[in-house]
């Protein structure tokens, strides 16, 4: 019973920074799915392990929202790719979220400090 | 490009890329592709997910959920069985109460513009009678602007006529019209034609129309039946016309015989019902006002002729039928209603405790990017597939009752013939059934996906155990099912001591060993006081010669059987004495006008003086007997005996039934009007000195009754009781055999079955809320299996652990049945009215309706608790 908990618990973490990760990835630039999870890795010195599985699934719910736009063109391997950009909605977004997540880890350092 | 091909793209583009990127690395191609697999996790359960994200294609996600509903539902089957039997009970029982609501209430009369039909009711000093004498009617006919149709009918004999024919005589039911009638009703003829202005005149041919069933029924369906004659009650009629059946929404008569209206009328016998159709032109309310300034313009002409000195009002025919069953059916509307409400918690109990084993899969849909919404929904599938088997059994329970219906004929639910399963039921079910659905899947569903909820409380840093979340969700929907099935249960304890009040409630006469009968007089042959009292004596010796039977007596009414009272009055010097005292010398009392022995047969005691005799003829001195009531209040010095009353003064005529009657007996107090009143005052005159316009409305409009009192069984004694009364006049058959018992048991049927129908969906709602209350410890005991272990090895005591256990429970029900306890106590205006001889906040229904329930909760949390008490203390510990 604990153990699923945790697991849901888990998931619900990843759901909330995943955003906040990927719309600051594409707020550099057009960019398509499989360069964002290298990115995501590179950045993160490989300490962020993105499962694809929920990667895709991010990207088209945050293309939903209106915060992401995607279209088709070719990438540098000559290929089709479907690339993501940041709406005008989804940089305000990423604002907003950015804002959040430093209050919280700030909030966070301040009891990790203060609690000792 | 299609929205499938373009994800199977992307996807496709992300694993090529990752395959290159590792060759590069140096991997070799096989080796590659296995790891760019690995790490990209279940592409099919990817595409799923994606998938789950289109709204734009509903109905495609809303089967998968549903296929998906079925397979889990069929891993669970006595979940599955359970939760749908359970709702199926509570909208089973919702669907036939609104089965009756719809046939009775909502359904309109099967009239033309039966809005447009109203009884006119005579205003009284505290509320209005529809019972009208002939006199005012026709002071009413003269206003014809308002109403386009207005007709007057015998109220008494919407009863028993005697019908000759080529073998014998048959008791049949009919009533006596006026030619205006049926078009009051709007109906057409199915045959013939109906009553038409001018039959009612006297001395036109006396006429009747038939309704179909009677026709088929009683005349075999005769082809030539239109001009055909009957013999009833001593008139030859000529049948004119078949009415279609639905004129019986009104009565139960089958047929419908000419009532002559004459020119003028000095009747006061307030035997009628006037019936009429308001002018649509009109309308209502200036109808309403029209017809009352009628009858008080005839009030200020005639008061001494009129009896409606206050006016009258308009009363829908709806509100006529419906209105008396109104607070049985809102009482049950509001009873099953809880019952759903109690299932449907029940449910989200069963669907909760299921949904925590299943927290895994949902944790997963969440992962996998599912919205809440879609969490939600699929749980909802499973719900509405639930609700959906529960709302087909519901249907069939409403289908079984609708049949079962008309055999409770003891209920006298009016319209109960047309009580069916009709779209408006199916409508009715299918809305409740999606209700339930929600009621009962979205609490859980909110709850198991209420990961946004719970992500801002994490944020805060409360890093709960969203199983507790789970646990008190479930507490407070058990408490919410204790709390509703104390309400029923108190609702049921009330009626049932009212029951049991009005059941055992001394009527002042013996019912025991009664047989009642009636024999439905021909006019003709029993036309005056004289020959009705000999024909009365006659019978009733015929009777006691039948071995068996100690006393026999007529009866112009049974207790019970409707009002029938007169004026009367104190004379002599105790006249005065009564006067300064209330101020007035006229009271009511209600008549019966009996045979020698009707006291001994009824076991009415004799308080003082004595019974009537053979001497008390027709030519002897006017004698009476009077109860005790009457003379309390005609007499409040208490010397009754030898003191005299004159009765029916402004009603009789005849100088000779206005003489003073001598009082020379004082009996017991009865219960006249029915065991929920109190005794009525009541005088007793022997049948041969009844007044003669007494005596004539007894012959022409009432069944006379009579009363057997035998020390056999009373049910053998019907066949020789049949031939004793055909011994005296082969004419005149006896009908309507019932016991004394019987009669008493009919009165209070409605009483019984509001209180037998609380007490089975107080009784039903009580289990469900005992399996809510075992099913929550038991998930405690599960879930605290391992602190029970160390409690059990650190020392704890296996029985204070059961009491803990059973208190905790106990705790919970507590509160339940104090807050059904306030919900009870603030619906009870809904019951006031059905309630006799017990307040609406009894101490004792409370009590033992609050042990019944800690009884029960008590039971529900015993064996959970006993397991937990013997829990292994190693085991446990080395659980998981």
């Amino acid at each position: 019973m604990c153990r699923m908990s945790r697991l849901s618990t888990r998931a619900e973490l990843l759901q909330g920074t995943l955003d906040l990760l990927i719309l600051q990835i594409v707020s550099l630039g057009s960019v398509h799915g499989y360069a964002i999870a290298q990115r995501l890795n590179q950045i993160s010195r490989d300490a962020l392990q993105v499962q694809q599985g929920s990667l895709y699934p991010a990207l088209h719910r945050l293309e939903k929202r209106g915060w992401l736009r995607a279209e088709w063109r070719t990438a540098d391997s000559g290929r089709e790719a479907k690339f993501y950009a940041l709406t005008p909605a989804g940089r305000r977004r990423l604002d907003v979220e950015r804002m959040e997540w430093s209050r919280l880890s700030q909030a966070i350092a301040l009891v990790l400090q203060t609690a000792r | 490009m299609r929205r499938d091909e373009a994800i199977d793209k992307e996807l496709q583009f992300h694993l090529d890329e990752r395959v290159a990127d590792l060759m590069a690395a140096g991997a070799a191609p096989d080796e590659a592709l296995r790891q760019a697999r690995v790490e990209f996790g279940g592409a099919v359960q990817v595409k799923e997910a994606l998938r789950d994200q289109r709204r734009f294609r509903p109905i495609e996600s809303w089967a998968q959920d549903v296929r998906f509903a079925l397979r889990s539902l069929r891993r669970t089957p006595a979940f599955a069985i359970a939760a749908a039997a359970i709702l199926g009970l509570g909208i089973g029982a919702n669907a036939t109460v609104f089965s009756v609501v719809n046939a009775v209430v909502l359904q309109p009369l099967p009239f033309d513009r039966a809005d447009d039909i109203v009884q006119i009711r005579r205003r009284t000093a505290s509320a209005s009678s529809f019972s009208f004498d002939m006199h005012d009617y026709l002071a009413l006919r003269t206003q014809r602007e308002a109403l386009s149709a207005l007709a007057i009918l015998d109220v008494f004999n919407a009863g028993r006529y005697t019908m000759l024919t080529g073998s014998g005589a048959e008791s049949i039911t009919g009533v006596r019209v006026s030619a205006e009638f049926f078009r009051v009703l709007g109906v057409s003829p199915i045959r013939g034609r109906l009553f038409a202005d001018g039959d009612d005149v006297p001395g036109q041919p006396s006429t009747a129309v038939i309704t179909r069933t009677f026709w088929n029924r009683r005349l075999a369906g005769d082809p030539d039946v239109v001009g055909r004659s009957l013999t009833i009650g001593g008139h030859l009629y000529t049948v004119i016309g078949i009415a279609p059946d639905s004129v019986d929404a009104f009565g139960r008569a089958g047929v419908y015989l000419i009532l002559p209206v004459p020119q003028a009328s000095d009747d006061r016998s307030n035997s009628f019902q006037v019936l009429a159709r308001v002018n649509p032109r009109v309308g209502c309310a200036e109808a309403q006002a029209q017809i009352d300034g009628v009858a008080h313009r005839e009030a200020a002409l005639h008061p001494r002729l009129t009896n409606m000195p206050n006016g009258v009002v308009l009363r829908s025919l709806r509100e006529e039928i419906v209105g008396p069953i109104r607070p049985a059916l809102r009482l049950l509307t509001i009873a099953v209603g809880f019952v759903l409400l109690v299932a449907c918690s029940n449910v989200a109990n069963l669907v909760l405790a299921r949904g925590l084993t299943r927290r895994r899969e949902i944790a997963v849909m969440a992962a996998l990017g599912a919205s809440r919404w879609r969490i939600v929904q699929r749980a909802l599938a499973e719900n509405a597939l639930l609700a959906a088997s529960g709302g087909g059994l519901g249907l069939l329970l409403a289908y079984a009752a609708a049949r079962a219906w008309p055999v409770m004929a003891a209920v006298n639910v009016p319209r109960a013939d047309r009580i069916h399963i009709d779209g408006r039921v199916l409508l009715f079910v299918m809305s409740i059934a999606l209700f339930s659905a929600l009621l009962a899947g979205l609490p859980p569903a909110l709850q198991l996906s209420g990961a946004d909820l719970t992500r801002w409380l994490k944020q805060g840093g409360a890093q709960g155990d969203s199983g507790i979340g789970g646990h008190r969700l479930r507490a407070v929907l058990t408490l919410a099912q204790v709390a509703l099935s104390t309400v029923l249960l108190l609702g049921a304890g009330l009626l049932g001591r009212s029951f049991w009040n009005l059941a055992t409630v001394d009527p002042g006469f013996r019912a025991n060993d009664v047989l009642t009968m009636s024999v439905s007089l021909t006019p003709s042959r029993y036309s005056d006081s004289v020959r009705l009292g000999a024909y009365s004596a006659a019978v009733s010796a015929a009777l006691e010669r039948i071995p068996g039977v100690v006393a026999a007596s007529s009866t112009p009414a049974l207790p019970t059987d409707f009002p029938f009272d007169f004026p009367v009055r104190v004379v002599g010097a105790a006249a005065d004495r009564i006067s300064d005292a209330s101020g007035s010398t006229e009271l009511e009392a209600w008549y019966r006008s009996i045979d020698p022995h009707y006291f001994a047969a009824m076991g009415i005691p004799l308080v003082q003086g004595r019974t009537f005799g053979d001497a008390d003829s027709a030519s002897a001195e006017p004698s009476l007997i009077i109860n005790q009531a009457l003379a309390r209040a005609a007499f409040p010095n208490g010397h009754a005996i030898g003191q005299a009353l004159i009765i029916g003064e402004g009603y009789l005529t005849d100088a000779r039934d206005l003489r003073p009657r001598t009082i020379v007996g004082v009996v017991g107090d009865t219960r006249e009007q029915g065991v929920r009143f109190a005794p009525t005052m009541t005088m007793y005159l022997p049948a041969a000195q009844a007044p003669e316009m007494i005596t004539r409305i007894i012959v022409e409009k009432i069944p006379l009754r009579w009363v057997i009192r035998s020390n056999r069984e009373t049910s053998a004694l019907s066949a020789a009781v049949r031939q004793a009364v055909l011994s005296v006049d082969p004419t005149q058959p006896a009908a309507d055999f019932a016991g004394m018992n019987e009669v008493l048991a009919r009165s209070i049927a409605p009483n019984r079955f509001n209180m037998l129908m609380l007490a089975i969906f107080g009784g039903i709602a009580l289990a469900l809320a005992g399996m809510g209350i075992y099913g929550l410890t038991a998930y405690a005991v599960a879930q605290r299996t391992r602190e029970i272990g160390i409690r059990l090895s650190l020392g704890a005591k296996p029985g204070q652990l059961r009491r803990a256990l059973i208190w905790q429970g106990l705790r919970l029900c507590a509160g339940g049945a104090v807050i059904g306890a306030i919900l009870a106590s603030w619906l009870a205006r809904f019951l006031r009215a059905l309630l006799f001889g017990v307040g609406a906040s009894d101490a004792l229904t409370l009590v033992a309706v609050a042990s019944t329930v800690a009884a029960m909760t008590a039971i529900a949390t015993y064996l959970p608790a006993s397991r937990a008490a013997a829990i292994d203390p190693m085991l446990a510990l080395r659980q998981d």
